[in-house]
This record gives structure tokens, C-alpha cells and sequence, in this order.
């Protein structure tokens, strides 16, 4: 086995970082799949009508669940 | 001789089994129908990352769940016409779905598996539109 040189350590250290870098940001991304009946599924371009219609609600939703549970613990439940 | 060693049935359980099954049997088969707060129910138990299940009409009435989110689905399921919609955003996920009749909205954290959610949508949708049937 071939002995890595301190070059080649950097290099895939270097590597690990962009690619953790890369997952974080992909974790944060803003995505919108639409589903066919079969199962089959696309991604919708980010920058569609139907996509950012679709992530606006989709905000709304999480943020009124957020609200919802606040008021719950509060014991202020409106539902 | 098989008449004396016979055993009696010395339980009710046991007479009644002799006696046949037939009236305890259903004449068809039973069907997994649901109503919309069984529904609810199983969409909140389809992933731990769960935090709310509506279960609406199709043209998007609220028939079980918090009212408060009915207009964030309406628009949700009017935002795009296939039978199944996932947005993911910063602060979790959402999970829609629609059938002839019904429709669902699972909101989650981030992390949900959308194999199990959509999965259990549809199950859930099938569930509803047999109750209906």
C-alpha cells in the first residue's frame, strides 16, 4: 500500500470539508417533488410558479403547526 | 366406543364452537374503510417526525384537523395538480396527496422519510374512499 503524502492528506481533507459543506447545504435546500400515481417523482424547478406557490404554503403550514403547538402549550388551544 | 371416550364440552367457548362458527362470520370479506379521524390518526402515527395530519375534501374543506391550516392546504393542493406533492423548506416538510374524493396534508420535521408518508397517505386515502363506496 501506498504511503499518502502530506499533499495528499490536505487534499482529501480538503475534500471531506466541501463535502460536508455540500450535504449541509443540501439539507437546507428548498425542494418541491411532485408525485405521479405510479410513484414516480420529479423535482419541480425552484424557480416555477407551481414550485414556490407549492413552498409557500408548504411555509405557512410548518409556521401555523409552529403557532398551533405554541398556543397548545400555553393552554391556550383554539382549535 | 368413540361415543364414551368422546370429551363433552365442559366450557360455553367450547359448545359454541360445536355448535358452528357460521353466525359469527361475516358474509363479506372486511374491508380496511376508514373515517376521517381514524385517518388522522394513522397519518400521525406514519413517522415519528410527525407533528400534524389534516384530512380534507377534495375541493379542500377540513374534515378533520385544525382548522386554522385549512387555507395553507387549500393552497398547498391547488399549487399543483399531481396526485402527490412533497415540499421540503428550511423548517420542515409537507406531504400532500388526493384521491377521487379526499384529500391530505402530513406536516413534518425535517428528516421524514417520504417512502413511509406517501405510502401511508395513499393507504389512508384508499381507506377513506372505501368507506365512502
Amino acid at each position: 500500500m501506498r504511503r499518502r503524502t502530506r499533499l495528499a492528506s490536505l487534499g482529501a481533507a480538503v475534500g471531506d470539508l466541501a463535502a460536508s459543506v455540500r450535504r449541509a447545504r443540501d439539507a437546507r435546500a428548498e425542494v418541491v417533488r411532485i408525485y405521479h400515481a405510479s410513484g414516480h417523482g420529479r423535482t419541480l424547478d425552484p424557480a416555477s410558479k407551481e414550485a414556490k406557490a407549492a413552498l409557500e404554503a408548504a411555509m405557512r403550514l410548518i409556521d401555523g403547526v409552529a403557532d398551533l403547538r405554541k398556543l397548545h402549550e400555553n393552554g391556550a388551544d383554539g382549535r | 366406543m368413540n361415543a364414551v371416550i368422546r370429551a363433552a364440552a365442559t366450557v360455553s367457548s367450547q359448545a359454541t364452537f360445536e355448535n358452528g362458527t357460521a353466525p359469527y362470520s361475516r358474509p363479506e370479506a372486511m374491508t380496511s374503510a376508514l373515517t376521517p379521524a381514524d385517518a388522522r390518526a394513522r397519518l400521525r402515527e406514519v413517522a415519528p417526525q410527525v407533528r400534524e395530519a389534516l384530512v380534507l375534501t377534495r375541493r379542500g374543506r377540513v374534515l378533520v384537523g385544525p382548522r386554522a391550516l385549512a387555507p395553507a392546504a387549500k393552497d398547498l393542493l391547488r399549487a399543483t395538480r399531481a396526485p402527490a406533492v412533497e415540499a421540503v423548506t428550511g423548517g420542515g416538510v409537507v406531504f400532500a396527496a388526493r384521491s377521487q374524493r379526499h384529500a391530505a396534508v402530513v406536516v413534518a420535521r425535517r428528516g421524514a422519510l417520504p417512502g413511509p408518508v406517501l405510502f401511508g397517505l395513499r393507504r389512508v386515502l384508499q381507506g377513506l374512499e372505501a368507506a365512502r363506496e
